[in-house]
């Protein structure tokens, strides 16, 4: 053995020796708990892992440890809703246009295996959101929607963090689009505008990221395929754009005093697109249809109807199982569909029969390329639609279909543009590019049945440290809005401005956790649950005889190989 | 051993693993994280009953033995099951669909391309290695070998496709056209077919490239070259017919192990162009925990497999009879 060799290993073992010396805090963790917190998302979407990693970041400041962990989506579904294993969750949801959602995410029945992530177990929150199922009377129900919403944020149940807004594009060849919250520019008003500037007729092709799954309506379980169906198929009310529901294929409606019968007028002037007069029987087959067959996306919508009956050709009536304040929804959101045509097929047939009220006539479907609709020239809107044909057409990217926009390929994308791709397009002077108000939420979801979490202080020192507006600017770049309530500011009437609001204060969140005795005890920046006490100090002389014992060690192994190497030799 | 024996030898062989794959396959699957119905989360209106209902119409609150069971026997019938993403849709009628004609022909012509191409300029390197020539086809092959394919996939959109309105963006023909022929359709499918097929001829070619280029490298030490040289043959000649044909042995165990591809397609340029075909069904499948897709797709991607290696070496025994002890 040479004598480098030697040094070699010498001075490997004097650096492990000194690195010991000079490292002492890894083995001074105090007794009890570190406000140490896994922090769960869906590693798919990458925008929310930077959301995640901006309020780690924050954390830090005030002495708490995030571990942001990305997972595969189906995991983190199970963590979240069967397993109830993460701390805090970030989590995210599309919702109707009507705060009928809320007892979902927060009442105790949906605690186990449902949408109420956190475990939220408040009776009287509980009391609250019964009532706000029951309740038909609007001003009196506005009322209990807006006390929710404070019951929820004065206890940090959930901590909301931002809406994404839907932002779309089209050529400035076509004009008559209009962007209401939610969907955007697809929806039934656009549908019966839109048109050519250069005038009536013509063709649009709107692009669609990735193909539907069905084209039956029973069967519907993507938002696209709604947008689509929408073309053929009518509702009875439609919301518009301030999310108000007005008279469609009804045309005007009653409730009885103790809210459990509906009464529907309907228009007398309405055909299927092959002639036959649209009536009563429609609407109580269409529902008579869910009632039986439960197909999952509808069925919990109808759940609470008893049954219907048609009073006579354009009267239904449609009874309640016990009040519920949100039948409107229901039939703004799900389609009527012919008797005549239905009643011989199966109900989740896969090629149903496409003839609806709708502005639009389905032509055909070539699956992964394109659906084609064209004009219905009997609309009972007279003089709507204005153009000929409509095609949705598939691109699998967004970026692809971006240039497809801007080299006219495309004519409006509805949804999904890249942010990076929004800026371009502003400048395209060929591009109109509109922004409506999403109607959804991305939220901090933390884990009630776990201590620390059930501490209220703690919980308010992590909503202080949620950095909104940086993540707005950062990550959504200006296309979002900060929140503070479980039903956002674009829900309208329903939103309730005064819930408390915990702004971005990181001074504020770290005296509520001073105060409520979480205190960092070993010196190392993350505090400790209180009560920790402070762990003792190691002398230093401990650390001296761990080096000297490690390079007596090291240095001993190696005269014991050189020495052996001599012996052989 | 006689060339018989060694045929039955090898189907036994290739049934036994054929076994042992699908049951790999079911199990591969079922031990990922995460239950495909937890997919409905978008739809905060899916209650937990609703969940229960579609996991028991799936059949998947049984016990995972008896789950087994029931796919072997089904399969033996011929049944690959119905997909939970496209709601009770046979797999058997989405893979063996359009899908798959549309990748066989995009895979199929690009690893036709990439062979030849990769033959050709692997042959003509080794022949003139240490040349300028050869550090060229070496730096040019490894480049492309080693881009990312989606990246690859969007500059060629981008330039060909945007800025000189060369190629199409999407799809594999011209949405909402009404073809007057078949020759007008056939032109229109053949004008969307570009762009992916460069983009992949790019990419695989290298590795064929390689290939041929050592194993020419090895034969061209050989005596008999030297002896062909000493006759005074013409170059190509000898290159081609007395080197070329036996370095290509490798190459053709290489093109039966890429067999997968052809099949599976190339889920990242299969996306980038909107290309409709298994790759992207795969991507689409893999998203939302669709198992029977994906065991559809693996189980004929398997069968390919294990077929074109089986052709392979029935080829190689042929061709070599070394191989046959």
């Amino acid at each position: 053995m040479k004598k480098t060799e030697i040094g070699t290993i010498l001075l490997v073992a004097i650096l492990i020796a000194t690195s010991m010396v000079v490292m002492p805090e890894t083995l001074t963790v105090a007794q009890g708990g570190e406000l140490s917190f896994d922090l769960i998302a869906p590693g798919e979407l990458g925008y929310w892992i930077r959301v995640c990693e901006i309020f780690k970041r924050s954390c830090e400041d005030i002495g708490i440890k995030i571990n942001v962990k990305a997972m595969e989506t189906g995991a983190w579904v199970s963590a979240m809703m069967d397993t109830h294993d993460f701390d805090i969750a970030m989590c995210g949801m599309l919702m109707e246009p009507t705060p009928s959602y809320l007892p979902l995410l927060f009442h105790s029945k949906y605690a186990e295996g449902g949408f109420n992530v956190a475990g939220v177990n408040d009776s009287e929150l509980d009391a609250l959101l019964d009532q706000s199922q029951v309740t038909v009377d609007q001003e009196e129900l506005k009322n209990i929607i807006w006390q929710i919403q404070e019951r929820i944020a004065e206890n940090v149940y959930s901590i909301p963090i931002f809406t994404e807004d839907v932002v779309f594009a089209y050529s400035n060849k076509f004009t008559g689009i209009i962007g209401i919250p939610g969907d955007g520019a697809v929806n039934i008003w656009s549908y019966i505008n839109m048109r050519r500037t250069s005038g009536e007729g013509g063709e649009m092709k709107i692009g669609m990221l990735g193909d539907i799954k069905t084209n039956n309506p029973l069967l519907r379980t993507l938002s696209l395929e709604a947008y689509i169906e929408h073309m053929v198929f009518e509702t009875l009310v439609a919301f518009d754009a301030n999310l108000t529901v007005v008279p469609w294929l009804a045309e005007s409606w009653e409730v009885s005093e103790n809210g459990t019968v509906w009464t529907f007028h309907l228009r007398n002037n309405v055909t299927w697109q092959d002639g036959v007069p649209f009536t009563a029987d429609d609407v109580v087959f269409t529902i008579e249809t869910v009632l039986e067959n439960k197909p999952p996306t509808w069925y919990s919508y109808f759940e609470l109807i008893d049954r219907a009956e048609a009073v006579d050709n354009y009267t239904v009536r449609v009874y309640m199982k016990q009040p519920y304040a949100w039948t409107l929804t229901t039939f703004a959101t799900f389609e009527i569909l012919p008797k005549h045509l239905w009643k011989d097929v199966p109900w989740n047939t896969t090629n149903p029969p496409m003839i609806g009220t709708g502005p639009f006539k389905w032509v055909k479907w070539e699956k992964g390329e394109y659906i084609e609709l064209e004009k219905n020239p009997n609309y009972w809107q007279a003089g709507k639609p204005h153009l000929d044909r409509v095609l949705w057409t598939v691109y699998e990217t967004g970026s692809a279909e971006v240039l497809a926009l801007r080299s006219g390929e495309v004519d409006l994308m509805y949804r999904y543009i890249p942010l990076e791709s929004i800026k371009t397009l502003i400048e395209d002077p060929n591009i109109v590019v509109g922004v409506s108000p999403g109607l959804n939420f991305r939220y901090f979801i933390p884990n009630l049945r776990r201590a620390p979490f059930n501490d209220i202080n703690l919980r308010k020192a992590l909503a202080y440290a949620v950095d909104k507006e940086t993540i707005v600017n950062a990550i959504m770049l200006g296309y979002a809005s900060p929140i503070d309530s479980f039903v956002p500011q674009a829900w309208g009437k329903w939103n309730n401005p005064n819930v408390p609001k915990y702004e971005y204060n990181l001074t504020k969140a770290n005296e509520i956790l001073d105060k409520a005795g979480y205190l960092d005890v070993d010196g190392d920046d993350i505090r400790e649950l209180p009560g920790t006490p402070a762990p003792s100090a190691v002398p230093f002389w401990v650390w001296i005889a761990v080096a000297v014992v490690i390079t007596a060690v090291c240095s001993g192994g190696a005269a014991y190989i050189v020495l052996k190497r001599k012996a052989k030799a | 051993m006689d060339m018989k024996e060694f045929i039955v030898r090898r189907t036994i062989q290739t049934i036994i693993i054929f076994f042992i794959m699908i049951t790999f396959n079911f199990f591969l699957f079922r031990i990922m994280p995460g239950d495909p119905t937890a997919i409905l989360i978008g739809n905060p209106n899916i209650t937990q009953e609703t969940r229960e209902r579609i996991i028991h119409e799936f059949g998947l609150d049984k016990p995972l033995w008896m789950q087994y069971i029931l796919y072997i026997r089904e399969l033996i019938r011929g049944d690959l099951g119905v997909s939970f993403y496209f709601t009770g849709e046979p797999v058997i009628k989405i893979i063996l669909g359009k899908r798959m004609i549309n990748t066989l022909v995009l895979m199929g012509s690009a690893t036709a391309l990439s062979v030849v191409i990769g033959f050709i300029t692997g042959v003509v390197s080794a022949w003139r290695r240490g040349t300028k020539l050869d550090l060229a086809g070496l730096i040019i092959s490894i480049v492309f070998f080693s881009t990312p394919s989606f990246w690859l996939g969007l500059v060629i959109l981008l330039v060909a496709g945007y800025y000189l309105h060369l190629i199409p963006l999407g799809g594999t023909v011209t949405r909402g056209l009404v073809h007057v022929n078949v020759f007008h359709y056939i032109a229109d499918y053949l004008h969307h077919l570009i762009a992916p097929m460069i983009t992949l001829t790019l990419v695989l070619y290298g590795g064929y490239y390689l290939m041929m280029r050592n194993s020419m490298l090895e034969t061209l030490t050989q005596e008999y070259i030297v002896t062909a040289k000493a006759k005074g043959l013409p170059e190509r000649r000898i290159m081609f017919k007395h080197a070329a044909r036996n370095a290509i042995l490798p190459l053709v165990s290489m093109v039966a192990i890429n067999a997968a591809l052809i099949v599976g397609g190339a889920i990242v340029t299969e996306t980038v162009f909107s290309w409709h075909g298994i790759g992207s069904l795969m991507f689409l499948a893999v998203a939302s925990k669709d198992y029977p897709v994906l065991q559809g797709i693996f189980l004929i991607i398997s069968i390919t497999v294990l077929l074109a290696n089986f052709i392979a070496d029935i080829l190689y025994a042929y061709l070599d009879p070394r191989v046959r002890y």
